[in-house]
């Protein structure tokens, strides 16, 4: 008897896996007659092979044919699948363009404009700079009682570079806007000064040419270096190769052009990129104490912590070796040395734009939940119609985690399509949110490219609002029973309100943050837009103009000025023009030493007063008042007699009680009171509106030698901005050599210094209006829906006698429930983020009970308009009728 | 799930395209049409052998019982065991026929297929 072959044991184990039970034995059984066949005819090599392949091929087959199992019903038909449904939704989505069109606007607004903050935000604070390790990258501040700031001293950054261990390498940089000129031509820009090593710190290499770390060391200001970064050289020049060599004059000193930064590095301050670097003069001022950046790149291995602890000893030694420099140091009120990160650059962009681009991006994320609430509550509603089918669907076999991933599936390609619309918002988007922070000195050249951050923002907003729309629907899936829908055939079958009543909730709650922060923004700009500012600032245009540089000054430069003010005076519709040295809302700040003869004052401070060097006719252009005696006139010149006009807070706070006019005192290194005082103007206010107004003393500038830089204004009938070229122009055929720095209105001036709050106060005005609005629609459809849900209750409790007044009530009732439950939440809510915001808040506390009672009411306000409509509809149904139809 | 309700379903379910009338599938069609031409002791390999020796393509041995276990699924085949022999290890095959319910459906199939093909035949000359 010949032994029976055995078939491969492997490929049993595989048919044994993957078959379905109720025909494993059989197909095993035929494969095995087969496989003894072949081994008698083939052999027992190939038949062994054979068996494989066959056993391979089964397994496939039966494991396809299981997937597609559940989605067959019993005795053979099938149950649509995943894709074809998704395609039977979307052509349902189709047939009603009109609101597949705005469900997907709304989608791609909401996604866009979070997109379009968040890549500013991004670009700002976010982003590492170019630079090798930029995480190592930490400014040195000096911190105390007076808060933090960052300064220090030529010779104080030697020493630490020279002497601590836990850094490896720093640099001082100073970036101003100063005057360059090339080829006789003078123009404003960027200007960085920075210590040879700044490069090398941040390890940039050049584009072409070189940086300064192969340069000669000695920093001689005969022979001086520049580079100019990319932006620079292809604006400035047309990125001509030949570049290197040429001489480019910035601030008095030529330097010539020895390279090219490359193109994505724009310095230190991102929103202020950087024209020209140069070097730093180490040689004059050491010990001078002067707010520029230093940073340190730590060393490999050393936290911040360590170089803390190593610094500081090395600060307060230093500084008690050096006494002109501890003076200033106790002066200040520096106590440590502080270190903060400078990974995507100056800490102090953080500041700036990071606090106030966060609550934006707040308010634009919670007005995308809430699109999103009143979308989910759309998708729940057509869920819930759908209702029949999915039972249906189930009763065939369908699981239910199918039926909700289908109802996902739908919602996540909304958002799908809706973050891809979202993208071309957010390109239109970022270029309204650079123009508006053009009012917070930034940069119009800042680099907005789309990076990882970006992409990730834009596909986790779009998943967010995806889940959002679909989770509501989808779970609504689990309450689906066959039973129910079998039972209530040819019924309306009740809707399920639990996930509706949540969304109301959710949308309300949203929108009282956003009420709350619209009413404290708003407010805080209408408290500063009602501080007295002392000068009128409609009609005024300002041209500030910079001498410095030229050969002009003293005399001749007076004379100039004279010049120019005659010719502004002339232009047509000019009512009067004058040049003052700190005109208001500039920031400007010129104190100077200041006494009164046979007068001690009892601190130092008293000694110095802010003092403005004006032209005649300066309270009349800035519309000041006078409140007596007299202004500075054209008579008042150097042949005239001294004279000073002082502010109101001035004149009270050095002569209480007495009449300043008449006194004499002394401003500068004068003695004996030269200056008599002929006049006291109304307080105005000069750095911003929520600083009080300065003690101030007016003086002539015709009895005073003119200063570099002068502020024209001019008082026009019309509109300032259409005069301004022709006032450029007179300026420049006077003086060709003194750009015109910078020219704006006198009412824009003013709206910069509250840019921020305006910015706030907008946002949260616009976007708050657009909250009730989406929250109104919201409540109006939801509740619109659940009563049209309810219509068979509601007609056999009308039939059953209950008056309408009763059923209305009983539908108000429950939304009044609804917005208690939310009000509760949201006021919470508000009461937490309050802290945050509180520093952008002005005359009014984050928790100030009018606002949240006030919120209240529009809140109910809202919720009960939005419900009345549908309600009112709803018990005007005829009972006999509605329950004949049910 | 009472006869009733699923006859509800099912008429709900067409309604509303959610449930489809299939005809038959081709490689069904053979898979049935082989049954019947074997007269007895049909099972999967005799099925197999006979679709590959009349239209000379060779056909998946695995199509074969998964559209075997279908047809039964779909109450157009039906089935029951034989015996257990050693060199089939153990295991008993499975012997097949094809119900009133699948000659039904083989016809509906042909008559609706001729039905589509009838006037057709001289335009296809034609056009050849």
């Amino acid at each position: 008897v010949r032994p029976i072959p055995e078939s491969p044991r492997l490929a049993r184990t595989l048919l044994t896996l993957a078959l379905p039970r109720d025909v494993r034995d059989e197909i095993v059984g035929d494969l095995e007659e087969v496989f003894q066949r072949r081994c008698l005819n083939n052999g027992a090599v190939g038949a062994r092979i054979w068996y494989y392949r066959e056993a391979l091929s089964f397994a496939a087959r039966f494991q396809v044919d299981r997937l597609g199992e559940h989605a067959r019903m019993p005795r053979g038909a099938t149950v649509m699948s995943i894709s074809r449904d998704t395609r039977e939704s979307l052509r349902a989505f189709a047939r009603k363009p009109l609101l597949s069109a705005t469900i997907l606007g709304s989608i791609a607004v909401g996604i866009g404009a979070n997109v379009a903050l968040f890549s500013v935000l991004n670009a700002l604070v976010l982003r590492p700079l170019p630079v090798r390790d930029p995480a190592s990258l930490f400014q040195i501040v000096h911190a105390g009682d007076a808060g933090a700031s960052a300064s220090s001293a030529y010779a104080f950054y030697e020493h630490l570079q020279n002497n601590a261990k836990t850094i490896d390498g720093a640099f001082l940089a100073d970036t101003s806007t100063t005057k360059a000129i090339i080829d006789g031509q003078a123009e404003s820009i960027v200007a960085q000064q920075v210590t040879p090593g700044y490069f090398e710190v941040l390890g940039v290499r050049p584009h072409i040419g070189a940086v300064f770390q192969t340069l000669d060391r000695s920093g001689q200001a005969s022979t001086r270096a520049a580079v100019i970064s990319h932006h620079y050289w292809v604006r400035r020049f047309a990125s001509d190769p030949g570049i290197l060599g040429r001489t480019i004059v910035v601030d008095r000193v030529a330097h010539t052009i020895a390279g090219v930064a490359p193109a994505r590095f724009v310095g230190l301050d991102v929103s202020r990129p950087v024209d020209v670097t140069v070097l730093l003069d180490g040689t004059r001022e050491r010990q001078y104490w002067q707010s520029k950046d230093f940073i340190v790149r730590l060393a490999p291995g050393s936290s911040r912590q360590q170089a803390m602890l190593e610094l500081n000893p090395l600060f307060h030694g230093y500084v008690s070796q050096h006494g002109s420099l501890s003076q200033t140091v106790r002066d200040r009120g520096f106590k440590w040395l502080d270190l903060e990160s400078a990974r995507s650059g100056l800490p102090e962009l953080r500041d700036r734009y990071g606090t106030p681009l966060k609550i934006a991006l707040a308010i634009m994320l919670a007005l995308l939940l809430l699109a999103c609430a009143n979308l989910a509550g759309l998708f729940l509603a057509r869920a819930t119609d759908r209702r029949r089918d999915f039972a249906i669907c189930l009763a065939l076999g369908a699981s239910r985690g199918r039926l909700a991933r289908q109802l996902f599936c739908e919602s996540l390609l909304f958002a799908a399509a809706g973050g891809v619309l979202g993208v071309l918002v957010a390109a239109w988007g970022t270029d309204a949110i650079v123009t508006v922070l053009a009012d917070f000195g930034l940069s119009p050249a800042l680099n907005l490219d789309p990076d990882l951050n970006v992409l990730t923002f834009t596909v986790a907003a779009s998943l967010l609002t995806g889940l959002s729309i679909g989770v509501a629907p989808a779970w609504s899936m689990k309450k689906v029973g066959l039973n129910q829908v079998l039972a209530a055939t040819g019924r309306t079958v009740g809707a399920a309100r639990g996930p509706f009543n949540a969304l109301i909730v959710a949308q309300l709650a949203v929108s009282i943050v956003l009420v709350v922060g619209a009413m404290l923004f708003a407010t805080t700009l209408s408290n500063l837009k009602a501080q007295p500012l002392g000068f009128v600032p409609g009609g005024v245009l300002l041209m500030t103009l910079d001498a410095d540089g030229t050969d002009l000054e003293g005399e001749r430069l007076g004379l100039v000025h004279r010049h120019i003010l005659e010719k502004l005076e002339a232009l047509p519709g000019v009512v009067s023009a004058t040049f003052a040295t700190i005109p208001p809302m500039s920031s400007n700040v010129d104190g100077k030493p200041f006494s009164i003869p046979g007068v001690t004052f009892p601190t130092p401070d008293d000694g110095v007063l802010q003092v403005n060097t004006v032209g005649p006719r300066f309270f009349e252009t800035f519309g000041i008042r006078l409140l007596r005696g007299r202004a500075v006139v054209a008579s008042d010149n150097g042949t005239a007699p001294k004279v000073a006009v002082v502010s109101e807070s001035m004149a009270r706070y050095y002569f209480p009680g007495e009449d300043a006019i008449g006194r004499r005192v002394d401003v500068g290194r004068g003695r004996g009171g030269q200056i008599e005082i002929v006049g006291i103007a109304e307080d105005v206010r000069y750095k911003n509106l929520r600083t009080p107004a300065p003690r101030m003393a007016y003086v002539p500038a015709l009895q005073r030698e003119a200063e570099e830089e002068s502020t024209f204004a001019i008082r026009m009938s019309g509109d300032p901005v259409s005069w301004a070229a022709a006032a450029v122009r007179e300026i420049k055929n006077v003086a060709p050599g003194i750009p015109a720095t910078d020219v704006i209105t006198l009412a824009r001036q003013r709206d910069k210094t509250v840019a921020t709050e305006r910015l706030l106060a907008s946002l949260s005005l616009g976007f708050g209006a657009l909250a009730l609005a989406l929250v109104g629609i919201g409540v109006y459809g939801m509740v619109g829906y659940t009563v049209s849900q309810r219509t068979a209750e509601l007609g056999l409790r009308i039939a059953l006698g209950a008056g309408r007044a009763t059923v209305l009530w009983l539908i108000i009732r429950e939304v009044l429930i609804l917005i208690s439950i939310a009000v509760a939440i949201g006021l919470t809510a508000s009461y937490l983020a309050g802290s945050l915001v509180s520093a952008f808040l002005f005359g009014v506390q984050p928790a100030a009970p009018w606002v949240y009672a006030a919120t209240l009411v529009v809140m109910v306000v809202t919720g009960v308009a939005a419900t009345l409509a549908p309600t009112i509809r709803a018990t005007r149904i005829d009972p006999i009728e509605t329950l004949r139809a049910h | 799930m009472t006869h009733d309700n699923f006859v509800f379903i099912l008429a709900e379910g067409r309604k509303r395209g959610l449930v489809s009338r299939e005809g038959l599938g081709e490689f069904e069609q053979l898979v049935l049409l082989a049954i019947l031409h074997l007269e007895s002791d049909v099972y999967g390999i005799p099925i197999m052998e006979e679709i590959e020796r009349r239209t000379g393509r060779s056909v998946a041995r695995a199509a074969v019982y998964v559209t075997l276990r279908r047809l039964e699924g779909k109450k157009l085949v039906s089935s029951w065991m034989g015996e257990a022999t050693l060199e089939r290890r153990g295991k008993a095959r499975r012997y097949v026929t094809v119900t009133p319910a699948g000659i039904q459906a083989l016809q509906d199939t042909r008559q609706t297929i001729d039905q589509m093909w009838r006037g057709l035949h001289p335009k296809l000359r034609g056009a050849r």
